[in-house]
C-alpha cells in the first residue's frame, strides 16, 4: 500500500501490540461464586421437646395463688452473667427507637413471671460481645 | 450454677412441666420478636427475654426430682440455647463435660449416644460458633481421639461416620493451606440417602472453592441421585453446584437451566418454607442443616439469575443477549428486598437475632458480589471510564481492578505490570485471579519486545513469568476451561509469529506445529466465516462460548495462517473489522482495518478501499487524539 490512514503515527501495526492496553476482559473472574453457596451454612441439633409428663401441667395456672415467681440473679459469680451477641448490622440509639413491646402477647403467668424478677434490673446486666461471629461455618 | 439455699422455695406450685413451657414461650416469643430488634433498647429486650428461657432451664436443672433422661434433655435445650444466642462457651463446656461425667456411670446404647452428641456439641458446634484457630487445633485432636475409639465406645451406625465427617472438616479449617480429601467410601451409612448426599455436596463444594478439579466418578454419583431419596432441597443443591462446575468451564448452560424450570414444576412447594434440612444420623440422633444462600425458593430465584449473568457475561456487548446488563439490577433489587423481609416479619419463620444477622451479612455480600460483575461489564463497554473508587470492594478485587486500571492507560505499562506482579506474588490470591495478571503480564512484555522496548531486561523477566503459568495452570481446574486455554493458545501464537510481533520469540518447529495445530482446532470450531457444520466430535469441545475480543482473535490468526482463497478472507476481514466496533478496542479494530484494505487493494475492490480509508481515518484521529 502506497499511504494509509496512521502510517506515521505511533498507533500500534502488529496485533500483540495492539494488545498492550486491553485487558483480556474476557476472562470474567468466577472464583467467588461456589464460596457464596456455603459460606452461610449451619449445622445445629433440633429443639428437645419437653422431657415432663404433660398430664402434670396445671390446670389454671393464672388463678395460683401464692406463687413466688422470685429467682434471685446470683451475680456474685462471673460465669454465671450472659454474655450475647452484638449484631453486626447497624442498630439505632436514643429516643425514637422502638420497644419491643414484648408483653403484649405473654401469657399472664409468664408476665407475672417478668414481673417478679425485676426485668430491668436483668436488663441492665446484660453484657454484649466484642466479637461478632454470625454463623458456624463447616465449610 | 445457682444454687442459692432460698431456691427450691421459688417456683413452687409450677409443675416441671409447666417451669419448661414457660421457658420454651420465653424463647419462642423472643423469635417471634427478633425482626423488630432494631435497636439497643429493643436488643436489651429480647435479650431479656432470652434470659428468662435459660434462667428457667437452668433452675430446672436443678431440682431434685428429675429422671436422668429429663435432665439429659434440659441441658441439651439449655446448651442449644446458650450457642445459638450468647458467647457463654466457658459455661456451655462446663454443662457438658458434667453431663458426660455423670453418663459413665451407666452404660447402654442410649447413654452412649448422649455422650457422643455431647462430643459432637464440644468438637464441632462450639469450635466453628467461636471461630479461632486454636479451639480448632484442640478440637481437632480431641476428634483423632474419638475416632480411634472402638466400635462398642464409637459405634459404625451413624456416629463413626459423623465424627470422619467432624475430622475433615475440622482438618479443613487448621492446615488451610493443604488440600483435605474426604474419603466418601469410609464417610458412607449404607442406605441414608441423604446423609451421602450431604457429605458429598459439602465435599465437592469444597473442591470447587478450593477451584480444584471434582473427580468425574462424583459428578457421576451426583448424576444417579433422584429427589424422592434426597429431598428437594439437597437436591437443589447439587443442581446449584452442577451448574457452578459448568460456569467454572465456560460451558453453555442452557440445558441446566432446562433441567432447573421443570424441577421447580414438580418441586416449587416444597422450597417455600425453609426450616433447613434434618438429617437423621442415627436412627435416634438427627442433625439439622441450615443453608439460607439456597434451600427457599425465592433465594435460588435470585442466585440462577445470578449465576446467569456471570456465565453471560462476557456477551454483553451484544444488545440481544446481553443478559447480566438486565439481570444484575433485578438481583440487586431482589436482594434489596429480601433484606427489607426478613425484618419485616412476614417470612413466616422464627428464628433467634444470631440466625437473622448472619442472613443480613449474607445478602450484604452478595450485593458486593454483584457490585464487582457490573464493575467488570463497566470494564467491557465502556473502559473508558473505568474508575475503581466508590467502591466497596474486597482487597483482592480492589487489587486486581487497579492494575486494570493502570493497563488501560497508555504510558502506564510499566506500573501496571508491577502491581499485576504483587498479585502473581501473593499465594494468598486466588488462582484465577493469579493468572489472570500472569496472562495480562504475558501480553504487556511481549507487546514491549515487539516494540523493543528494554528487550533484555522484559525477555528476562518473561521467562519467569511463561514458567509460573506453566505451573499455575497445571494445579488449577482452569485448564480444564476451554477459554481460557485457547487464550493462552492464542497469546503464544501472537508473541511467536511475525506479523503479528515484529520480535517473534524463539520457539522450535515442533513447538510451533503444536501449538498451530491446537488454533486450527479452536479456528475451525468458531469460524464466524463459511464455517461448516461441526460433524467431528472432537471438534466440539474447542466450539467455545462467545466473547467478543477472542472470537476476533481467534477469526484473525486462522484468517492469516489457514485461509488461501481471497474471497474468503475479504469475508472475514470485513465482518471482523464490523463487529470489532461492537466493544471499544480501538487498536485492534485498527489493525483489522490495515488488514482489510490490504485484501480489498489485492482484490481491487475500490469500494471497500475507500469506505475502509475513510473508517480507519476517523479511528486514527481517535486514537492519535487520546495518547497525547
Amino acid at each position: 500500500m502506497s499511504s494509509y490512514p496512521g502510517e506515521h503515527s505511533n498507533i500500534p501495526k502488529h496485533m500483540l501490540e495492539a494488545l498492550e492496553n486491553q485487558p483480556l476482559n474476557h476472562l470474567v473472574p468466577k472464583d467467588g461464586l461456589a464460596t457464596l453457596i456455603t459460606s452461610n451454612i449451619s449445622l445445629g441439633l433440633p429443639h428437645q421437646q419437653n422431657p415432663f409428663d404433660p398430664s402434670t401441667a396445671s390446670s389454671e395456672i393464672e388463678k395460683i395463688e401464692g406463687i413466688n415467681l422470685h429467682f434471685p440473679e446470683d451475680t456474685t459469680n462471673p460465669s454465671n452473667q450472659l454474655l450475647f451477641r452484638r449484631p453486626v448490622r447497624h442498630l439505632e440509639s436514643g429516643g425514637t427507637s422502638q420497644s419491643l413491646q414484648f408483653d403484649a402477647n405473654l401469657s399472664p403467668l409468664a408476665k407475672k413471671c417478668l414481673l417478679a424478677n425485676n426485668s430491668k434490673a436483668i436488663q441492665e446486666n446484660i453484657k454484649y460481645s466484642k466479637d461478632i461471629k454470625p454463623s458456624p461455618i463447616p465449610i | 450454677m445457682i444454687d442459692s439455699p432460698s431456691f427450691s422455695k421459688t417456683l413452687s406450685g409450677l409443675s416441671h412441666f409447666d417451669i419448661y413451657q414457660l421457658s420454651e414461650e420465653y424463647l419462642n416469643h423472643a423469635h417471634k420478636l427478633s425482626h423488630h430488634v432494631s435497636s439497643k433498647e429493643s436488643l436489651s429486650e429480647y435479650c431479656m427475654l432470652i434470659s428468662m428461657s435459660i434462667k428457667l432451664l437452668q433452675y430446672l436443672k436443678i431440682q431434685p426430682n428429675l429422671t436422668l433422661d429429663q435432665e439429659v434433655a434440659v441441658t441439651f435445650q439449655l446448651v442449644n440455647v446458650l450457642i445459638d444466642e450468647t458467647m457463654n462457651f466457658d459455661l456451655i463446656e462446663s454443662e457438658l463435660q458434667a453431663l458426660k461425667i455423670k453418663l459413665i456411670n451407666y452404660s447402654n446404647m442410649e447413654t452412649l449416644a448422649n455422650r457422643l452428641r455431647c462430643d459432637f456439641i464440644l468438637n464441632y458446634q462450639i469450635p466453628f460458633a467461636k471461630g479461632n484457630k486454636f479451639n480448632f487445633k484442640v478440637a481437632l485432636r480431641n476428634c483423632k481421639e474419638i475416632n480411634q475409639m472402638d466400635n462398642t465406645h464409637l459405634p459404625s451406625n451413624g456416629w463413626r461416620q459423623l465424627f470422619k465427617y467432624v475430622e475433615w472438616a475440622l482438618n479443613v479449617e487448621v492446615h488451610q493451606k493443604k488440600v483435605h480429601y474426604l474419603d466418601l467410601t469410609q464417610i458412607r451409612i449404607d442406605g441414608n440417602h441423604s446423609w451421602n448426599a450431604f457429605t458429598t455436596l459439602c465435599f465437592v463444594n469444597y473442591l470447587l472453592i478450593q477451584r480444584l478439579e471434582v473427580p468425574s466418578d462424583m459428578e457421576y454419583i451426583m448424576k444417579t441421585w433422584e429427589v424422592g431419596n434426597i429431598g428437594s432441597k439437597l437436591y437443589v443443591w447439587k443442581l446449584i453446584l452442577e451448574l457452578v462446575i459448568m460456569i467454572y468451564k465456560d460451558e453453555n448452560i442452557t440445558s441446566k437451566l432446562n433441567e432447573f424450570n421443570s424441577f421447580f414444576k414438580e418441586n416449587k412447594k416444597s422450597l417455600i418454607l425453609n426450616n433447613g434440612v434434618f438429617l437423621s444420623v442415627t436412627s435416634t440422633f438427627s442433625i439439622r442443616i441450615q443453608l439460607p444462600s439456597i434451600f427457599n425458593y425465592k433465594d435460588i430465584k435470585n442466585i440462577l439469575l445470578l449465576l446467569q449473568s456471570v456465565s453471560y457475561l462476557s456477551n454483553c456487548y451484544d444488545t440481544n443477549a446481553n443478559y447480566s446488563t438486565v439481570f444484575l439490577p433485578k438481583v440487586l433489587k431482589t436482594t434489596e428486598k429480601l433484606m427489607k423481609s426478613l425484618f419485616s416479619g412476614d417470612t413466616g419463620v422464627h428464628e433467634s437475632v444470631r440466625e437473622l444477622d448472619c442472613k443480613y451479612e449474607w445478602y450484604q455480600t452478595l450485593t458486593k458480589t454483584c457490585h464487582f460483575y457490573q464493575t467488570w461489564e463497566k470494564l467491557i463497554l465502556q473502559p473508558s471510564s473505568f474508575l475503581t473508587k466508590n467502591l466497596s470492594l474486597d482487597e483482592e478485587e480492589k487489587s486486581v481492578l487497579k492494575s486494570i486500571a493502570l493497563q488501560l492507560t497508555k504510558g502506564q505499562e510499566r506500573e501496571a505490570i508491577k502491581k499485576y506482579n504483587e498479585i502473581i506474588n501473593q499465594r494468598s490470591m486466588p488462582n484465577e485471579i493469579r493468572m489472570f495478571a500472569l496472562l495480562n503480564t504475558y501480553t504487556i512484555l511481549t507487546a514491549l519486545i515487539s516494540r523493543n522496548e528494554s528487550r533484555q531486561e522484559n525477555l528476562e523477566m518473561l521467562g519467569g513469568i511463561t514458567d509460573q503459568m506453566e505451573k499455575l495452570f497445571s494445579k488449577t481446574d482452569l485448564r480444564f476451561n476451554p477459554v481460557w486455554h485457547c487464550t493462552i493458545t492464542v497469546l503464544w501464537i501472537l508473541s511467536h509469529f511475525e506479523p503479528f510481533t515484529k520480535n517473534p520469540l524463539p520457539s522450535t518447529e515442533e513447538q510451533k506445529s503444536a501449538y498451530l495445530d491446537i488454533l486450527k482446532k479452536y479456528y475451525l470450531a468458531n469460524k464466524l466465516v463459511n464455517a461448516d457444520p461441526i460433524k467431528d466430535s472432537n471438534l466440539l469441545s474447542f466450539k467455545l462460548k462467545k466473547s467478543l475480543l477472542l472470537q476476533i482473535l481467534i477469526n484473525y490468526l486462522g484468517g492469516r495462517l489457514f485461509e488461501t482463497d481471497l474471497e474468503t478472507i475479504c469475508l472475514l476481514s470485513s465482518t471482523l473489522f464490523r463487529i470489532s466496533k461492537k466493544q471499544p478496542m480501538d487498536s485492534v479494530q485498527y489493525i483489522l482495518g490495515l488488514w482489510h484494505m490490504m485484501n480489498s487493494t489485492v482484490s481491487m475492490n475500490a469500494k471497500e478501499i475507500a469506505v475502509t480509508k475513510a473508517r480507519l481515518e476517523s479511528l486514527t484521529t481517535a486514537l492519535e487524539s487520546r495518547s497525547l
